[in-house]
């Protein structure tokens, strides 16, 4: 890290030069949409539009439902369903989640969050059969794809562990939903998340997984100034990361009412 | 499945040209050998903008760029120009100058590449310096993960000595660089029978896609993002199809394969169905259109090792377009093209001034706004920049050489003009 070392003149110096050559003095910065309160009302707050909308079709946690069994559900992720750059892993959106469907339902619902940071998705795979199986959930989240992008590892790999892990969970009468990974626009300068993206919703419509788009939604919940991470002052950081763990969970609660009640 | 056709009657194309004959003897302006083939220069011009746009992530005018023409993209177009440049340029140098100094030649340029490869790494690790920097939210420690090489520099700096290390959106250059170390060798095969080297290019690439080869990779369990023992048959294919041309074809101006309407008639079935499975997958249609798992033969598209969907795409949409359009056809000199082809004229610089963009156009983004006016105004600023550099360059280049002229007089014109083209039209 040392030998990077970037003088704070240098780099204001950089950043002039690109501003001055783009003639920004014509364009008014988004700084309107930035400074947008957050409404009262958590859905309206966490609404995206109908083409980001998680839908899918969740046979066993369906079945479960009906048959009057408690919902189950494993979150099966890395460090951002541990709940990192949370205040605690109780804000992350599995606990959350636990709590909404509490709520919605009569039945128990518990969400067990056996996420561990920096795996990959074939690393998870292994996992599988003692961090999910086992514990007999009738449905999973199975948060994946940034490590693997981050890496740059082998792309047919990445959708044969996936495809593997969704058919081994199908055997065991476990649903799957598939979340792909959180939006930042300086991530997205350096890593290259479209191929895993593709990957995911392939392997999604071939498998039969559902898929929370969650890159999708924080996308508009970025490009709308409710949630933009990218320059976010430090004070606000762990507010909204709270809120979007909420978000999170208010959409996968709603995706998973939705299915299991049709 | 049309090309070993397609190749086999190679000769033929020398009777398909009598139509074009004709053409030429009706325009006052024939073509003498030796002149550019811009549909080259315009094709490849198209590719660079369109790389420009596809590297701006979230880029909304990406959507638009020649990716939705089929199941091929900016990249197929890019590698299958280059070889057909190569092809074209190095086989009439082997003949004027001789094979070792023609690949000295070759290997000259893929110096040029692998500086101006190290110097786009330069930038990037700047740039994860600078991002690391100002962006340490906790929420994405697992994003920037990606500065991680920076714990370790030595590794790193000789990982992209080495070619492997390739930060994002920097893959193209080391597949254009490992393709050309090795075209000297192609090209002696593709003199000795352009059959052979076709059979022994088709062998690598089902070996390497049956048998998963690809060339190492850092870090460990990562892969080149374009398999070059995959992606070497189209540059292959490029290769014997611009070697052909001027030895085969009189004309010594047009697309070596015959004109055929069947042959036309399959290439735009097969081009109207890539176009429309492209349409179904990127408007999410795919899984409403066919029944559940029949997709799963095509999407996603293999780009790391050159799926057959892709590889024939892009086959069927240059034989259509070197149908339609011919060498000397005057849509090329209108002045609307003329920017695009300056930049397949400079294409290198061109290159790395678009890689350079996209990283300045995503900051722009990222630090103001991307709202759809800054992303026309990031899109539309870049485009700019890269056709004044290109109209710079040739202005600089064709300044550089006037001083010669008058010294000649009018016979050394030709001259003059040749080795122009000798020294410039492969890049």
């Amino acid at each position: 890290m040392t030998i990077f070392h970037f003088s704070r003149r240098g780099s204001l110096g950089w950043r002039t030069a690109v501003m001055t050559v783009l003639l920004m003095a014509a364009f008014s910065p988004g700084a309107d949409a930035a400074e947008a309160t957050p409404p009262q009302d958590l859905a309206q707050f966490c609404a995206v539009p109908e083409t980001v909308l998680p839908n899918g079709f969740l046979k066993h946690a369906r079945d479960a439902y009906r048959a009057g069994k408690p919902l189950r559900i494993v979150a099966f992720g890395t460090s951002s369903s541990a709940g990192t750059g949370a205040a605690s892993r109780a804000d992350a959106y599995p606990a959350r989640l636990q709590a909404d469907l509490q709520e919605r339902f009569t039945l128990p619902a518990e969400v067990i969050n056996k996420s561990v940071g920096g795996q990959s998705a074939r690393q998870m795979t292994s996992r599988l059969e003692d961090d999910v199986v086992s514990l007999e959930p009738s449905l999973v989240i199975w948060q994946t794809g940034t490590v693997d992008s981050v890496g740059n590892l082998q792309l047919e790999d990445f959708g044969r562990a996936l495809s593997q892990g969704i058919e081994m969970l199908e055997k065991e009468g476990i649903d799957v939903i598939l979340m792909n990974m959180q939006y930042s626009r300086r991530v997205e300068l350096l890593v290259n998340y479209s191929p895993y993206v593709d990957m995911m919703n392939a392997v999604a419509t071939q498998s039969g997984a559902a898929l929370f788009d969650r890159i999708e939604m924080m996308r508009h919940w970025a490009s709308s100034g409710r949630l933009d991470f990218d320059n976010m002052p430090r004070a606000e950081r762990a507010s909204r990361a709270a809120k979007l763990h909420e978000c999170i969970a208010l959409q996968l609660a709603d995706m998973i009412e939705k299915a299991v009640r049709r | 499945m049309t090309m070993p056709d397609s190749s086999a009657s190679l000769p033929a194309a020398a009777s398909a040209s009598a139509p074009s004959t004709k053409l030429h003897a009706v325009a006052p302006t024939a073509l003498p050998p030796g002149v550019r083939d811009l549909r080259l220069d315009f094709f490849r011009g198209l590719a660079l903008l369109c790389i420009f746009i596809d590297h701006i992530p979230g880029n909304r005018i990406a959507d638009y760029t020649i990716r939705v023409v089929g199941l091929s993209d900016a990249s197929e177009l890019f590698i299958f120009i280059s070889g057909y440049a190569a092809g074209l340029v190095y086989m009439s140098a082997v003949a004027r100058e001789g094979f070792l100094f023609s690949s000295l030649r070759v290997w000259r340029r893929v110096w040029q590449l692998y500086v101006a490869h190290l110097f786009l790494f330069v930038i990037f690790t700047a740039e994860v310096a600078w991002t690391s920097m100002k962006f340490d939210n906790p929420m994405y420690v697992e994003e920037m993960n990606i500065a991680s090489f920076l714990s370790e520099p030595h590794i790193a700096i000789l990982e992209a000595l080495l070619l492997k290390f390739k930060p994002v959106y920097m893959d193209i250059l080391p597949l254009y660089i490992v393709l050309l170390v090795f075209f000297p060798f192609a090209l002696w095969l593709i003199r000795q029978s352009r059959l052979l080297a076709l059979g022994l290019s088709i062998a690598l690439y089902a070996t390497a896609r049956i048998y998963h080869l690809n060339l190492p990779a850092y870090p460990e369990d990562a892969e080149w993002y374009f398999n070059p023992l995959a992606w070497q048959l189209l540059f292959v294919i490029g290769a014997i199809l611009g070697a052909s041309t001027r030895t085969f074809a009189n004309s010594g101006m047009d697309f070596p394969v015959p004109r055929n309407r069947w042959l036309l008639g399959a290439a735009i079935a097969y081009a109207l169905f890539g176009f429309g499975m492209q349409f179904l997958w990127e408007h999410d249609l795919i899984s409403r259109v066919f029944p559940h798992g029949s997709e799963a033969f095509i999407f996603p598209t293999d780009k790391t090792n050159l799926s057959g969907w892709r590889l024939s795409n892009l086959l069927a949409l240059a034989y259509i377009t070197a149908y339609f359009l011919r060498a000397d056809s005057p849509m090329l000199r209108w002045r609307v093209f003329h920017p695009l082809i300056m930049c397949g004229q400079h294409s290198l610089n061109i290159f790395c001034l678009g890689v350079f963009l996209s990283f300045a156009g995503l900051i722009v983004l990222v630090e103001f706004s991307d709202s759809l006016a800054y992303q026309l105004l990031v899109n539309g600023t870049g485009i700019a920049i890269m056709i004044g550099a290109a109209a710079l360059l040739a202005w600089y280049r064709a300044k550089e050489r006037m001083p010669r002229k008058p010294a000649e007089g009018p016979a050394g014109g030709a001259n003059v003009k040749s080795t122009a083209l000798g020294g410039g039209s492969a890049e």
